[in-house]
């Protein structure tokens, strides 16, 4: 087990760089100057032409490369925003708590609700409960973050005054992006839980189980539950990867300075060096979420666990 | 079938239910007389603000001071270097807590921080300040501190307009000395060097970080920034200037705090007044100008803005060279039905934007290709020309505006023959465009503190690195127009205006929609101050006090 985790370990630090060598290269050869972006219509081109020298932009490929690795990854600097004249670093440590928050409340209403959901969907198969679960299932995967989002302002700040429109400040500032965030989440998950629990629902050991007279509820949390669980998994990892990387919809809906409206705002104002450290952020978390995935796998299920001692045990012999 | 009929129903019946929540117009007075949805309504072109209601007291009428004002920004300042004061929010925000030695107002410098100045010679003025100046944390400002001011903005690339600044000295403690490259004979050459350019504290510039904690010297401080979230201000009780007669409007603290929230989303402005979140937003969709219409917690104000949508032809293009090809192409476009079309906007009628005050009224009183549709004229012209159903190019930003402007452009041309493609880039690189051939027409907007100062990065050959004015220009003429224009001696309505004919005479360029700035505000604001004519300063506006 070890080994694999130290595997993909070194995989990840593989992609890292791989993907700093792919994000520089590809901002190096995007058109457009990042000093008229600074400094707008208004100066002259002499003017845009001596702030690119200031920012160094003007210089041979190889040798900003150089540097941006030798920053990044001996340094460990990112170094300074030019739109937002401050570290790259201090401005991302003050926006991820926010993106995690949201983040990680959505995903853990997509997992609670999107389980129950698909439970409920999957032991009613075929009945109108199954059919009601999937219909508003499938309504909430339709409906664009942005539209629920509007829709929910529009309800609970405007109509009924329950709660702010936007902006951030106490945890009644977060109520509705994290539930816009999550829905989309659920329902997929839902969807995917009854997928899987339909799959096991006719198994031989549930049968099994039953003909012992076990409760069905028993049945369905030790016998169904866990071997519907794989592919559930599989799309917590992808879907919390998502949830993260797409924050920028939902961040920019809510005014909520997050990583994503940072890495948006970066993109537009060709703020290389926050575009650059937003989108390894992005590269590492995505690499580690999928790490705790797999290793989830051999906690799930005891094969996957044993595969790798058996490997290792051949390795050994 | 029967149960997928049923959850079909419910399914429907969710979505129906979800959208009722928008369905509703949120129309407080109850009008019935609104048009049907589907209906394009005119712009508003202008609606003054209600009066001030004298019979009640306000902070103008006393020194107390309206507790809290939230304004809504729809972008975001994103950090509070004293640089760069015309980007994004900042010039809304940053002039309620920095400072600079001038203001500038209808091309008059007016003292700030500085008490005095003199012309030693055509290029040397010495200015003084003031010398009880202190800013937010205590420091006291000193002629070296000034140095230190001009000097950091010229070290962090931003000192944009800065082509008359040759250097900065100090003199004595409270006077410096500017050196100029040339002499000071142009309208508005220090507009940047003495009114944009930010006075601080060298002490407190190397101690704190003014990105995030900046420390002015205006009648607010800052006391929380939040990127892409808000920025809250709170009044200087001890602001330097004690003198009440060397306070201009401009830097009065009548609202004890001031919190700015950012969002970029026009629809959310509209919530977030509606439900009291804010008090102040002056992006307000036309389409929802109505809600407030009536309203006795609201008040309305639309003015014109200083953002001026041109089109410019590129005169070495293969038809576009071709007077006649560029006048058809501009009597081809109808500027009010594009204002209507677009929204937010209103038809130009001359070359320019009324908001500038040497705009002159005269120029749509005489018939040009600006006010004036013609289709079948255009198809005359065009006649004239070489041009036989070939696809010309329409550069322009990729920005909403910009976009749905080159659309209805695209379709007018249309309408007379001309075939066009249409080329988006995005906002901030537009610029690049201008000296890289390629294009036939180009989309863009300018804006500034005057009509000559808006024209600048459109007939000022001196702008691009190509030599060339916008569109490729190279005319002596033009240029030798627009230089005397801007000659104090010739500053006035005929320079400009000569200026403006030949612009039209030649069809080098043409307007086709104003911006305008559309303003709603809680109705416990008295009376609204802006800034140049266009930003707001909450601090120097009057509020009700009962």
């Amino acid at each position: 087990m070890a080994e694999y985790i130290l595997k993909r370990c070194l995989a990840l630090i593989i992609i890292v760089f791989a993907t700093a060598f792919i994000i520089f290269t590809i901002l190096y050869f995007t058109p457009g100057d990042p000093a008229r972006a600074l400094l707008g219509a208004s100066a002259s081109d002499a003017e845009v032409a001596a702030m690119n020298e200031a920012l160094g932009v003007n210089r041979p490929y190889l040798v900003q490369l150089g540097d941006f690795f030798y920053d990044t990854f001996i340094r460990f600097d990112f170094g300074e925003s030019w739109v937002y004249g401050r570290p790259v670093y201090e401005e991302l440590a003050a926006r991820l708590p926010r993106t995690v928050l949201i983040g990680l409340s959505a995903m853990v209403l997509n997992l609670f609700f999107g389980l129950l959901l698909g439970i409920f969907a999957g032991t009613h198969g075929s009945k109108w409960q199954d059919s009601l679960t999937m219909a508003i299932a499938m309504v909430f995967i339709s409906c664009p973050d942005f539209w629920v989002a509007l829709m929910m302002i529009v309800l609970f700040s405007l109509k009924l005054g329950w709660l702010p429109p936007y902006g951030i400040g106490g945890p009644e500032y977060y109520i509705m992006p994290i539930i816009c965030a999550s829905l989309g989440g659920i329902a997929v998950n839902a969807r995917q839980t009854r997928s899987s629990i339909l799959e096991v629902y006719r198994e031989d050991y549930i049968t099994t189980a039953r003909s012992k007279g076990q409760r069905e509820s028993v049945v369905v949390r030790r016998h169904m539950l866990p071997n519907a669980l794989m592919p559930i998994i599989t799309t917590i990892g992808t879907g919390f990867s998502r949830i993260v990387a797409g924050s920028a919809v939902i961040e920019t809906v809510f005014s909520i300075p997050g990583v994503g409206t940072y890495m948006l705002s970066a993109i537009n104002g060709r703020d290389y060096p926050a575009v650059r450290a937003s989108v390894l952020f992005f590269a590492v978390f995505t690499c580690i979420v999928m790490l705790v995935v797999d290793l989830m796998y051999a906690f799930v299920d005891p094969r996957i666990k044993a595969q790798y001692s058996r490997v290792r045990r051949a390795k050994v012999q | 079938m029967k149960k997928r009929f049923v959850s079909l129903l419910l399914a429907l019946c969710l979505i129906l239910t979800l959208a009722a929540c928008g369905g509703s117009k949120g129309k407080p007075t109850g009008d019935s007389s609104e048009p049907p949805a589907n209906e394009s309504p005119s712009p508003v072109q202008e609606v003054t603000p209600p009066p001030v209601d004298t019979a009640r007291r306000t902070t103008a009428d006393t020194d107390e001071r309206y507790p809290k004002v939230v304004i809504g920004l729809n972008s975001d300042p994103q950090n509070l270097s004293p640089f760069d004061p015309n980007a994004a929010s900042k010039p809304y925000i940053f002039f309620e807590f920095y400072e600079c030695l001038f203001d500038l107002e209808n091309n008059e410098y007016i003292p700030v921080m500085a008490e005095s100045f003199e012309h030693i010679d055509d290029l040397h003025t010495q200015v003084k300040i003031y010398d009880y100046i202190y800013d937010h944390a205590g420091n006291h400002i000193t002629a070296d501190d000034v140095v230190f001011s001009y000097q950091t903005l010229l070290d962090s690339g931003f000192a944009i307009k800065y082509s008359a600044f040759a250097d900065i000295k100090k003199v004595d403690d409270y006077t410096v000395e500017f050196t100029w490259n040339y002499p000071l004979d142009s309208v508005g050459v220090l507009e940047f060097p003495w009114c944009r350019t930010f006075i601080f504290s060298q002490k407190a510039y190397e101690e704190g970080n003014f990105a995030t904690n900046p420390v002015g010297t205006g009648p607010y401080k800052v006391t929380h920034f939040t990127s892409g979230s808000k920025v809250v201000l709170e009044a200087v009780d001890n602001y330097w200037q004690k003198d009440e007669s060397k306070i201009s409007d401009r830097h009065k603290a009548k609202v004890q705090t001031i919190e700015y929230t950012i969002n970029t989303e026009a629809a959310q402005h509209v919530i977030a007044l509606k439900s009291g979140a804010i008090d102040f937003s002056q992006v307000v969709p036309d389409e929802n100008l109505k809600d407030f219409e009536g309203n006795e917690d609201f008040s309305i104000y639309v003015t014109p803005a200083s953002r001026t949508f041109f089109m410019t032809p590129n005169v070495e293009g293969a038809f576009t060279s071709d007077i006649n090809f560029r006048k058809a192409v501009f009597y081809a476009i109808d500027n009010e039905a594009l204002a209507t079309a677009t929204g937010g906007t209103v038809a130009a009628k001359a070359l320019g934007s009324g908001f500038f005050s040497d705009y002159q009224k005269s120029w749509e009183d005489e018939k040009t290709y600006i006010n004036t549709y013609d289709p079948e004229l255009a198809k005359e012209l065009l006649k004239q020309t070489s041009y036989n159903g070939e696809t010309i190019m329409i550069l322009t930003s990729n920005a909403e505006l910009h976009k749905n402007i080159a659309t209805v452009v695209q379709n007018f041309l249309t309408n007379v023959g001309i075939n066009s493609d249409l080329t988006l880039v995005e906002p901030a690189q537009l610029g690049n465009y201008t000296t890289q051939e390629g294009w036939d027409l180009f989309i863009h907007d300018l804006g500034g503190g005057s009509q000559l100062g808006a024209w600048n990065r459109v007939f000022n050959r001196d702008e691009f690195a190509n030599g060339k004015a916008f569109g490729f220009i190279y005319d002596d003429t033009l240029q030798n127009l627009y230089k005397d224009a801007l000659k104090v001696a010739n500053y006035g309505p005929e320079s400009i205006t000569e200026l403006h004919n030949y612009v039209l005479e030649n069809a080098y360029a043409t307007t086709l929609v104003c911006g305008k700035l559309n303003m709603v505000y809680n109705s416990d604001i008295a009376n609204i101050f802006l800034r140049e004519g266009a930003y707001l300063l909450p601090g120097s506006c009057d509020y009700y006090l009962d």
